[in-house]
């Protein structure tokens, strides 16, 4: 049995908007392995969510998948009828929301929800045996007083308690995909830290594969042990984290890690990654961080740079690499 | 030394509840004693969880919300016994930067309009053309190109439209600018650009900035003296290089051992801190921190901790001298 439990190949989302073809995700590609959790990382609008919506199969009209395959458990995703999509998803493959309130149904006691989960997945188990598993996780996942919370709604709790129900409604199938996308944002540092760890708990005894989508490079530093940089819809780097943090390579990831106010360091001014991400129906010809880049030369404005490198450490820049003799 | 433009103490605000339940107090105690000096020029840092009386604070130094009890004086003006006119000329000195800068700006003026408000209530422009002159002044020194000052703020990013909250908010050159949560919602490189802009506005104009984050690192970033405030109360106080290289109060180690940060190792550190903040309708007895701290004694669940220290860092704990070793 292979350790992969997830594998992107070149996965491409294009959006068609009246007559405008807009590339929204392009050659995307990754795999994910038990146990393992790949970080993805960018600014608002480099395609992070976009990129979870194409594993998912739930690209949202007008947009399309147009290239590429997703594999989970070997299984090809990408053509897959909507009802066998419908019994993956929320099984084998479970997603956490940023905004805990809005995924959890604000009328529904929170132990029937995790129930309901159960219940769809799975016909042999009863109503009872369904309540009885869904205790137990919320017990699993750190509340205290689960009997009382099993019958709260989620308007009763607070935001790191939410997200904890949310946590073990997604694991309450043992799914081997777990897909976090931001699930701390909303939180304090405190609680942060606390749900942090819970993750990273249930990702070790369910041995699922994790995949963390965030903009904090502090939590990616914490969590991950791949991280992919996003930036208009590309990966500009793909290495593991521990090199990632002592050897950025491109421009980009260097911006994002120096813009941050660090504890270590004094400095008066902060840095600054000039310019904003562009738009996707106004794309620039060349490499697509160019026009921000403090290295830009004029072959990075007319020549679009591939994604190469040794398989451990890759990079989308022309500062690396011989790219000439490997096309 | 630089004069004191504003000058807050034992700031009270409670709020009555009208449901109290058994066992519980009938106020809300949202803002409980607090005090603190600000020089001019000068940045104080407010830091703490989520309903821990950030926010209350500053809209009782502006009196967006009546203090229950306390003195506030500004540019050396008693501002709460302040009415009417006078409260409108006085407010010209001290102004708020939103942390929203979508729901914040009014989608139905243009730039223009949202920027020269302050200057229409205040009426202190006598023409037309001095009232566009300093518009057009302003935007520049945010860095927003004069051009734009016929659009609306749906055409702006949300870094844009943060520049719009500044210019509107410095226009009139108050000694004051309270900034709650100035940059949480925008992305780190915008973040890092509206945080040089506000510093550069403090050099240029000498500025005041009261700065309400829960990101500490902005903070320590930008601050000279900082609040750390748990349930209202402020559980320590000082200067910004003391607070942070030293913190006395076991909250404030908490706080700072849970930011997730780019220079450590790898892998979350253990979670410092257990459990929610409690309820502020039903406070703990005691030290507010006790039901988390790590270092609880039998005598916190019972005394309530003052503030205590030298000039430059003071901490409400009762076991601050021995945690310290």
């Amino acid at each position: 049995m292979s350790d992969i439990v997830l594998s992107v190949e070149h996965l491409s989302i294009t959006f068609y908007k009246d007559k405008a073809v807009l590339p929204t995700i392009d050659d995307v590609s990754f795999t994910l392995k038990r146990g393992e959790t790949l970080g993805i990382v960018g600014e608002s609008g480099c395609g992070k969510s976009m990129t979870v919506n194409g594993i998912l199969q739930m690209v949202p009209e007008p947009g399309k998948i147009t290239g590429g395959s997703v594999k989970l458990n070997g299984e090809e995703l990408v053509g897959l009828s909507e009802r066998k999509l419908a019994e993956r998803r929320g099984k084998e493959i479970a997603l956490i929301f940023q905004e805990p309130m809005t995924s959890l149904n604000p009328l529904m006691r929170c132990g029937a929800q995790i129930a309901e989960t159960i219940l769809a997945h799975d016909r042999s188990v009863g109503r009872k045996e369904a309540d009885a598993r869904a205790l137990e996780l919320i017990k699993q996942v750190g509340i205290p007083m689960p009997e009382k919370i099993f019958d709260s709604i989620p308007g009763e709790l607070s935001g790191g308690m939410r997200q904890r129900i949310v946590i073990a409604m997604a694991l309450c199938n043992h799914p081997s995909v777990l897909i976090c996308d931001e699930p701390t944002t909303a939180l304090d540092v405190t609680i942060q830290a606390q749900i942090l760890r819970l993750i990273n708990e249930m990702k070790r005894s369910y041995n699922t594969g994790v995949i963390f989508i965030t903009h904090d490079m502090g939590v990616i530093r914490e969590m991950a042990d791949q991280v992919m940089v996003m930036y208009a819809g590309q990966a500009v780097e793909y290495v593991d984290a521990d090199e990632l943090f002592r050897h950025p390579l491109h421009p980009y990831t260097q911006g994002l890690i120096r813009c941050i106010p660090s504890f270590g360091k004094d400095e008066d001014e902060l840095y600054v990654i000039q310019g904003s991400v562009p738009m996707l129906d106004n794309l620039p010809k060349g490499c697509l961080f160019a026009p921000r880049c403090p290295y830009a030369t004029d072959r990075c404005r007319v020549e679009r740079p591939r994604f190469l490198g040794e398989k451990r450490h890759r990079v989308r820049c022309f500062l690396y690499g011989k790219e000439d003799g490997d096309a | 030394m630089r004069d004191v433009v504003l000058k807050v103490e034992h700031l009270k605000k409670y709020y009555p509840l009208r449901h109290a339940g058994k066992g519980e107090d009938a106020v809300v105690k949202a803002c409980d004693d607090v005090s603190f000096e600000l020089r001019s020029g000068e940045v104080l840092g407010i830091v703490g969880e989520s309903g821990c009386g950030k926010t209350t604070t500053m809209q009782s130094v502006i009196r967006l919300v009546e203090p229950t009890s306390g003195k506030i004086t500004l540019c050396g003006q008693d501002f709460l016994s302040l009415k009417g006119k006078e409260l409108k000329e006085a407010r010209k000195r001290i102004k708020l930067i939103f942390q929203d800068p979508y729901s914040s700006l009014n989608p139905r003026m243009t730039v223009r309009e949202i920027i020269a408000e302050p200057l229409d209530i205040a009426h202190v422009c006598s023409s037309r053309k001095e009232r566009e002159d300093l518009v057009l002044r302003t935007m520049r020194q945010v860095g927003l190109d004069p051009s734009f000052a016929n659009r609306y703020p749906h055409e702006f990013s949300g870094g844009q439209r943060q520049r719009i909250g500044i210019a509107r908010a410095i226009i009139l050159r108050p000694a004051v600018v309270i900034c709650d949560e100035p940059v949480s919602a925008l992305d780190v490189s915008i973040q890092a650009k509206i945080i040089n802009l506000l510093k550069q506005l403090q050099r240029e104009l000498g500025t005041a900035y009261i700065f309400i984050s829960h990101d500490l690192g902005v903070v320590r970033h930008i601050a000279d003296t900082v609040l750390v405030m748990y349930l209202g109360r402020v559980v320590e106080q000082g200067s910004c290089e003391e607070v942070f290289k030293h913190p006395l109060h076991p909250y404030t180690k908490a706080l700072l051992a849970s930011i997730p940060r780019i220079d450590s190792e790898g892998g979350v550190p253990e979670a410092v801190l257990a459990g929610d903040v409690p309820s502020p309708a039903n406070p703990p007895s005691g030290c507010l921190f006790h039901t988390r701290c790590p270092y609880c004694q039998s005598k916190c669940g019972t005394e309530s901790p003052v503030l205590k220290g030298n000039p430059d860092h003071q901490c409400a704990c009762h076991f601050a001298e021995i945690l310290e070793q």
